[in-house]
């Protein structure tokens, strides 16, 4: 209910501030509702009006040749003020932008909190935003991007601890949980993916244009998790499915990485089904948890993962041979 | 609707007993008991509505003609006021709306748009490709925080804080939020405390609830919670860490040290500094055997504990 007496509130401003009227499908589309809802809210606003509710006291709207214009107002002739929660949301996102790096122009970005402060009715709560990224070489990419070139970067992969060198078409910079990365089509790849900018060891713009296939310049919904490529969606079925029991702490990882089902247990505990690239990436992954992850399927990841600790834990157990020609001022006794 | 019109229309307050004699909706034989309670609960439903939409009712008792209160919106208050933005500033509206995923959000940005299209402004039209696209950090928490500190009602949730094994039931009166390096932090009076605290939003792992009544408390004077965020995480002093890398393995340690060598037969010792050492511990722990830690002790000792978890079976 609450959204529709929103919008019939917003209606007739909205009629007033167009007087040369708005077809009905237009008016339809920009209030994201249908055309028979919209009938229907005009034959409301209709029926409303000043007290006394005689002929003069009601607002009048006129339908002619599918054109809406409206002819008396009965005082509405602004839309509402700001409410409090709306104005929050909206100035803080604008902060967030005002603050990361390459991010349009800052002055219209303050010029526009001003202005948005003084349309809410309320005194707006104040939540400062500051460093939204580590990076500090944003603007350089952000110029990439505008260049329209392809560039050549040397990229350290944490999801496979390789570096290698690839040819990449840049579709834009992504700011996300503290980070920014470069979103572009991977030649070698053949696929999109995004770069952290901490990791690209490299740059260089070659003299070439940068063309992603249009299928990958969508600009994405929600940044992969760190450093990793969302899977694409046809490809995703094809993935290994990996399911995990995520501990309370584990929460970050549905946040961000992309999940086919999360069914919560006891205590905070969760079930999770991923898709992984490819095992190799998967244990990794799971390693890297700090055990906050527990492996239910598949049983060789399962196993390859307790493997690979129980590995790392012998060679606590048992001190490296001291072959090589130690330093006399080294500490050894934290080796066992 | 015709509550509002009523409402404008007048400088007056109106008292409920006139609004229900004259608005469309509201009749009924006020001698009849149930009818009359059923008036008052649809009246207070709608006031709340109305509330929330962003128009301010005021109440008040006008002292020549009446004894009950009554209520009025002031036009003032009610209207938008005649705001302008330049092409640049409406491409930032625009791009700022489409940043939120949490619903609350993302609706309170929506209805905004709504309320200045109402108004003959269009944002999204100047709507720009910015080369940089911004994604706030985890943000689930931040709409109910941002609703009890609007109201000033305690909030309660559960906290896993940096030396936790579990999560802890919190109690908080919170003052503040802000973001502050891709992280957002509130801060506020910790009841159970008894002090003053900065929580980091991705450590709350299930739902913020708002409990007690509205202007419970008041929220001190000049609060800064980036001050008190930047505080908090800077009393984590880096150490140096030293760890032995299986030769052509681990890169990513590798790449992180300001110091490899000496060289070894069984890999390179390399040397960084870390702040946080759960995080840096489970990071060493996933190169496996390729990696072994050799100092501080804490970093050893915590690096063993992931790799234990991960080596135990559990099923």
């Amino acid at each position: 209910m609450s959204v529709r007496l929103a919008r019939l509130l917003n209606l007739v401003p909205y009629l007033v501030a167009r007087p040369e009227g708005v077809p009905i499908r237009e008016l339809a589309d920009d209030f994201g509702v249908t055309v028979a809802q919209i009938r229907a809210d005009l034959t409301l606003l209709w029926m409303c009006g000043l007290p006394g509710y005689g002929p003069g006291d009601l607002i009048d709207i006129a339908f002619d040749a599918d054109t809406v214009r409206v002819n008396f107002a009965a005082g509405m002739d602004r839309p509402v003020r700001l409410a409090g929660h709306e104005a929050l949301a909206l100035s803080v996102a604008l902060r967030v932008l005002g603050d990361t790096p390459g991010v349009g122009d800052r002055g219209a970005i303050a010029s526009a909190l001003d202005k948005l402060g003084a349309a809410a009715g309320a005194e707006a709560a104040e939540v400062p935003v500051r460093d939204t990224v580590a990076e500090s070489d944003v603007e350089r990419y952000a110029a990439l991007v505008e260049s329209g070139n392809a560039a050549r970067i040397t990229y350290y992969s944490a999801s496979r601890d390789t570096t290698s060198e690839r040819i990449v078409d840049p579709i834009e910079v992504v700011a996300a949980d503290g980070h920014a990365y470069l979103r572009a089509w991977c030649r070698t790849a053949n696929e999109v993916r995004q770069f952290r900018l901490d990791r690209i060891d490299a740059c260089t713009v070659i003299d070439e244009p940068a063309a992603p296939p249009a299928s990958a310049a969508r600009p994405a919904g929600r940044a992969a998790g760190p450093g990793e490529p969302a899977p694409t969606a046809f490809l995703a079925s094809e993935l290994p499915l990996i399911e995990l029991r995520l501990g309370p702490a584990g929460k970050g990882i549905t946040d961000s990485y992309p999940c086919e089902e999360i069914i919560g247990e006891a205590d905070g505990y969760r079930r999770i089904k991923m898709r992984a690239r490819d095992l190799e990436w998967a244990r990794r992954f799971v390693l890297g948890l700090g055990g906050e992850a527990q492996v239910i399927a598949p049983a060789e990841l399962r196993d390859e993962v307790r493997s690979a600790a129980q590995a790392a834990l012998d060679r606590y157990a048992d001190p490296p041979p001291e072959t090589g020609h130690r330093h006399p001022a080294a500490p050894s006794g934290a080796d066992r | 609707m015709n509550l509002v019109l009523c409402l404008l229309s007048s400088r007056r307050f109106q008292t409920a007993s006139k609004i229900a004699r004259t608005v469309p909706g509201y009749e009924h034989d006020p001698e009849d008991k149930r009818a009359h309670e059923a008036f008052q609960r649809k009246f207070e439903r709608d006031k709340a509505e109305l509330r929330r939409i962003g128009v301010p009712l005021q109440s008040g008792v006008d002292p020549y003609f009446d004894t009950e209160p009554g209520y009025r919106i002031a036009r003032s208050d009610f209207e938008l006021p005649q705001i302008e933005f330049t092409d640049a500033e409406a491409a930032a509206v625009a791009a700022a709306a489409r940043l939120w995923h949490q619903p609350e959000l993302q609706s309170g940005t929506a209805q905004a748009l709504r309320k200045l299209r109402a108004a003959g402004i269009d944002v999204e039209s100047h709507a720009a490709a910015f080369p940089v696209k911004a994604l706030p950090g985890t943000e689930a928490a931040l709409s109910p925080l941002l609703e009890a500190i609007a109201s000033r009602r305690a909030v309660a949730f559960d906290y896993l804080g940096a030396r936790d094994e579990t999560a802890q039931r919190r109690r908080l009166q919170p003052w503040g939020c802000a973001a502050w390096r891709g992280r957002w932090y509130v801060a506020g009076y910790d009841l159970d405390r008894a002090a003053q605290r900065v929580f980091r939003l991705t450590r709350i792992p299930g739902k913020v609830r708002l409990v007690g009544p509205e202007d419970a408390y008041t929220i001190p004077e000049g609060v800064d919670v980036l001050a008190f965020a930047s505080e908090a995480e800077a009393h984590q002093t880096p150490s140096r860490a030293k760890v032995l890398v299986r030769p052509r393995a681990a890169w990513g340690v590798r790449r992180r040290a300001d110091q490899i060598g000496p060289r070894r037969s069984d890999g390179d010792e390399v040397c960084f500094t870390y702040t946080d050492t759960p995080f840096t511990a489970s990071w060493l722990a996933s190169f496996g055997a390729d990696v072994l830690v050799l100092e501080p002790p804490e970093l050893v000792k915590e690096t063993i504990a992931c790799l234990q978890n991960l080596a135990e079976d559990r099923r």
